[in-house]
């Protein structure tokens, strides 16, 4: 017999609405039985009122101050009997003073959105103008946390045997080269899986899927008349709401559903779902900015200001959340303990995560609260936790990020040090013999392992691998700042022409380079990560820094898959190898190595005698491990680099009776790079090609 | 929203006419309730509905439950593109055994 | 300047004749000449260089190429190369891969 609680009855009434006094927690709305919980803090703040609209109406069809007894501490709590909580969108006002010195910004005309809002309506079509005379543009709704998982829950794939893919929610469909029924769309990203799981990854990384204005700073073009956006989305509105605009149900409210069902759909392909979280900054801007939520409930708590009540600006994109203010760090701990519970996420990599790490005046913390907590939460005990570890205010911490042991970390030095190598400068070959290992000189001091290091060579930010090798310089002409923004170090080279060209020596080159950068890539050892559609040369004409591009610039061009399906066969192959090859994934810096060989050796054009002179621009590295239970059995990996502009003999390193070398890959054989027959080679060493890479394995007879 | 009910073919057909969402999903959860009792297959026909939300597509899934419960088959009649496109996004297609119209419905004695 | 290629199946081994200069516009045509062959069946390939004035490293590659797609012990051998070419050859290792003679008799 269901026993009836007292608290499904109400005990007063507000606005026409049957409520009663409610719970702190959760924050945000919950069901309650016959109610909703509305639970709103404000340390600052003098009242509240909840505003309630019924869907898509402009003014309020209600309006409930909360009591003075329906206050706990700073929060606000209340339960409203008889909503339809489908047709419903609710926000607050919050009075206060207003005095922007002090930090006080509060304005009981507006309204504010809840910052737990876990269902955002208001902006479904993606691109659609907005109504910039809306009193409340995002509205929170309510969203029904009851998704069916059928037993499947987070992969827990270890972190050495991630393959990443970056990808773009939108871009990665929206041409209608991908052939997909939802373009743009977490729905369409479901359609690709076919091709994801054929190509081998197990993790695919979606750059910002939190609730995003895209018309954030923008702005037409002052001459080619189009219009640019905040398309990448590194600028979060709300933190608990997958952005509408990226679903193709959005327009129905049904992205909660929709999201969850592609996590579900990837980890039935075996493939993890990591979240690119951006906690540095909002969509408020600074004193200029829009008031949507924080800035009016709570600014001073939620933003580092500077004493004249300024925006502390360490993101370079107007604001900077208050990461370690214990408020904010229960926020951010509140929804990544959210997401990882009711969207079964696998890992969360942290935007400009050295701000996590800055205390409320700009400091760079020791030991910071909030990277300790993520890194202890038993919610996320599972989770990957990746940092981007530099921020825009000069703090640079690859290797020094604080890690509890648990942080991995997108490794720029392997991006600049591999770029480097690939186009032939001097002075690199020390570092690569570090870069390839998992980079132990950043990370064994701490303790770390090879899988701290995400490896990469490409992502989001800067060239794509096609454009690496076709452009000396940047071409961001699309962007309108007169090719002003983007990097200048790019580490690039044009293979002789700058951009297009029909001659097919540089073509050939730079195809070949592609292929090199895969192979080094792969075969290196920590976690590796591909930037989507580099495995069919995908190319953004040159433009390093497409964050505001929504056009055949910055979208995923399909078409390539056909012209360029030897380097997609390449990449296939090699990731496959990868999964293979324990040897190439061995998470232990100074490990036993195998019976036959060290853990990790370095070599040249003769076995054990690397040339680490500034002039050497070869090098071969072989891994091995003995096969773990129950197999028997050694595995080793030889890859001979050669960034030389002429060929080489590689001697390999000799094997013992009963062991043979056998050839896995050519990049310098334009006709096969591939060799799946893997066949034996008895002549004692190889003839590498100029700018080529060989990649060996040592099988018994 | 308006609900018929029929016999068709050995089933017990529920024909639903109208949009569901929030406001009218409260006719079709009370009939699952009350009057799906397991002496015949129940065939969902959703030939007259636009549109279902959220909420409808959640008194489905009770529906599907409930004729679970009672080993019964479920079948949905009828839906339009938009609406078996929607479900199969959500996530909410795979749990039904769908057919195009009452006449494609296998005939039960 | 132009390179013209003869392919002639010989007794025993494969003879391609070059005569003129091997550069960027000239290479692919050797290249496909090259591919053209069955290598991996081939025991011996022979190029006579005695009227090939620059080999460029689009020339060399092709060379390679060969080569590696030739059996392990077959021969890639050069008669009558210029000393200016086969210092280059030697310089880029090649000469761990093709076999330098001064004529066909010491072939």
């Amino acid at each position: 017999m269901l026993i009836e609680r007292i608290d499904a009855l109400p005990t007063d009434e507000i606005g026409g609405l049957k409520v009663r006094p409610g719970k702190p927690l959760p924050f945000g709305v919950s069901h309650t039985p016959n109610g909703l919980n509305f639970s709103i803090y404000t340390s600052a703040g003098t009242a509240c009122t909840l505003v309630l609209f019924r869907r898509g109406d402009d003014e309020p069809f209600a309006e409930l101050p909360y009591p003075a007894h329906y206050r706990i501490g700073d929060v606000f709590c209340m339960v409203v009997f008889g909503l339809d909580s489908e047709d419903l969108e609710y926000g607050f006002r919050i009075d206060g003073p207003h005095n922007p010195t002090a930090g006080h910004r509060f304005d009981p005309s507006k309204v504010l959105m809840d910052p737990y809002a876990r269902l955002i309506a208001g902006r479904d079509l993606w691109g659609e103008l907005p109504n910039w005379e809306r009193n409340y543009p995002y509205r929170a709704r309510i969203s029904f946390d009851d998704f069916d998982w059928e037993g499947e829950r987070p992969l827990e794939i270890a972190s050495e045997d991630l393959v990443i893919y970056e990808t773009h929610v939108r871009a990665f469909t929206q041409s209608p080269s991908a052939g997909t029924k939802h373009p743009g769309t977490y729905a369409g990203l479901v359609e690709k899986i076919p091709y994801l799981k054929d190509l081998g990854i197990n993790a695919i990384e979606l750059m910002p899927i939190y609730e995003f204005d895209e018309f954030e700073n923008s702005r037409i073009h002052p001459e080619s008349g189009e219009r640019l956006y905040n398309f990448w989305g590194y600028s979060t509105v709300g933190f608990f709401a997958p952005k509408a605009a990226y679903a193709a149900t959005g327009q129905f409210g049904m992205q909660v559903d929709e999201f969850k069902q592609l996590v579900k759909s990837f980890h039935r392909a075996g493939i993890e779902v990591i979240l690119d979280v951006v906690f540095n900054h909002t969509a408020e801007g600074n004193e200029h900015g829009p008031t949507l939520s924080f800035k009016g409930l709570d600014n001073k708590t939620y933003y580092m200001l500077t004493p004249e009540g300024y925006y502390f600006n360490f993101s370079g994109t107007g604001n900077t959340l208050n990461c370690n203010n214990p408020i904010v760090r229960n926020l951010v701990l509140d929804c990544l303990r959210y997401w990882a519970s009711e969207y079964h996420i696998d890992g969360f990599r942290f935007d400009l995560a050295t701000i996590l790490g800055r205390d409320p005046w700009g400091a760079p913390l020791s030991n910071p609260p909030l990277l300790e907590s993520l890194a202890f939460d038993p919610i996320l005990s599972s989770c990957k936790l990746i940092a981007e570890a530099w921020d825009a205010g000069g703090l640079y911490q690859v290797g020094t990020f604080p890690a509890f042991g648990r942080w991995g970390e997108w490794n720029g030095k392997y991006r600049d040090c591999l770029r480097r190598y690939l186009k032939g400068d001097e002075a690199q070959v020390g570092q690569l013999a570090q870069r390839v290992q998992g980079s132990p000189d950043l990370y064994r001091p701490s303790g770390r392992s090879p899988a701290t290091s995400v490896n990469f060579i490409t992502c989001h930010d800067g060239f794509t691998l096609a454009d690496l090798v076709s452009f000396n310089d940047k071409h961001n002409e699309a962007n309108g700042e007169g090719n002003r923004d983007g990097g200048d170090d790019n580490h690039s080279w044009n293979c002789g022409a700058e951009g297009w060209t029909e001659e097919a020596g540089i073509k050939a080159l730079r195809q070949r380079q592609m292929m090199n950068a895969m192979v080094m890539l792969l075969t290196s050892r920590g976690t590796p990560m591909l930037l989507m559609g580099d495995e069919f040369g995908r190319s953004q004409r040159g433009n390093n820094n497409a964050y505001c591009i929504d056009s055949a610039i910055s979208w995923v061009d399909w078409t390539l898959l056909e012209s360029n399906a030897s380097l997609h066969q390449l990449v296939k192959a090699l990731i496959a190898f990868r999964h293979q090859h324990p040897a190439l994934r061995v998470n232990q810096f100074d490990g036993p190595g195998s019976n036959l060989f060290p853990s990790c050796s370095f070599h040249g054009t003769q076995p054990w005698s690397p040339d680490w002179s500034d002039q050497s621009r070869q090098l071969a590295w072989l891994m091995s491990c003995n096969l773990p239970e129950p197999q028997r059995g050694v595995d080793a990996i030889y890859v001979a680099t050669n960034m030389a502009h002429y060929a080489s003999w590689f001697h390999f390193p000799s094997l013992p009776i009963g062991f043979r070398w056998h050839l896995c890959f050519n990049t310098g054989d334009h006709e096969q790079p591939c060799h799946p027959a893997e066949p034996a080679l008895d002549d004692g060493g190889i003839l590498v090609g100029d700018r080529s890479v060989v990649v060996l394995k040592a099988m018994a007879i | 929203m308006n609900l018929t009910t029929s016999t068709h073919s050995g089933w017990h057909a529920i024909h639903v006419d109208g949009q569901v969402d929030s406001k009218t999903v409260g006719t079709l959860r009370d009939y699952i309730d009350q009057d799906v009792n397991g002496s015949l297959p129940v065939a969902l026909d959703l030939s007259g509905v636009p549109f279902m939300s959220s909420a409808g597509l959640r008194t489905l899934l009770t529906l599907h439950r409930r004729t679970k419960e009672l080993a019964v088959d479920l079948a949905l009649v009828g839906l339009s593109d938009a609406i078996a496109e929607t479900m199969r996004v959500t996530g909410f297609y795979d749990y039904f055994v769908v057919y195009a119209d009452l006449q494609s419905l296998p005939p039960r004695s | 300047m132009k390179l013209t290629i003869e392919s002639i199946a010989q007794d025993g081994y494969h003879l391609i004749c070059l005569e003129g200069d091997v550069d960027t516009m000239t290479a692919p045509d050797l290249l496909d000449a090259l591919t053209a062959l069955e290598l991996a069946a081939l025991s011996e390939l022979r190029i006579e260089m005695a009227q090939v004035g620059f080999l460029s490293s689009a020339g060399l590659r092709a060379l390679v190429f060969a080569k590696q797609k030739m059996p392990h012990a077959s021969r890639l051998v050069l008669v009558g190369t210029s000393t200016e070419i086969a210092d280059v050859i030697t310089k880029t290792g090649l000469t761990q891969a093709v076999t330098l003679v001064a004529s066909h008799d010491d072939a």
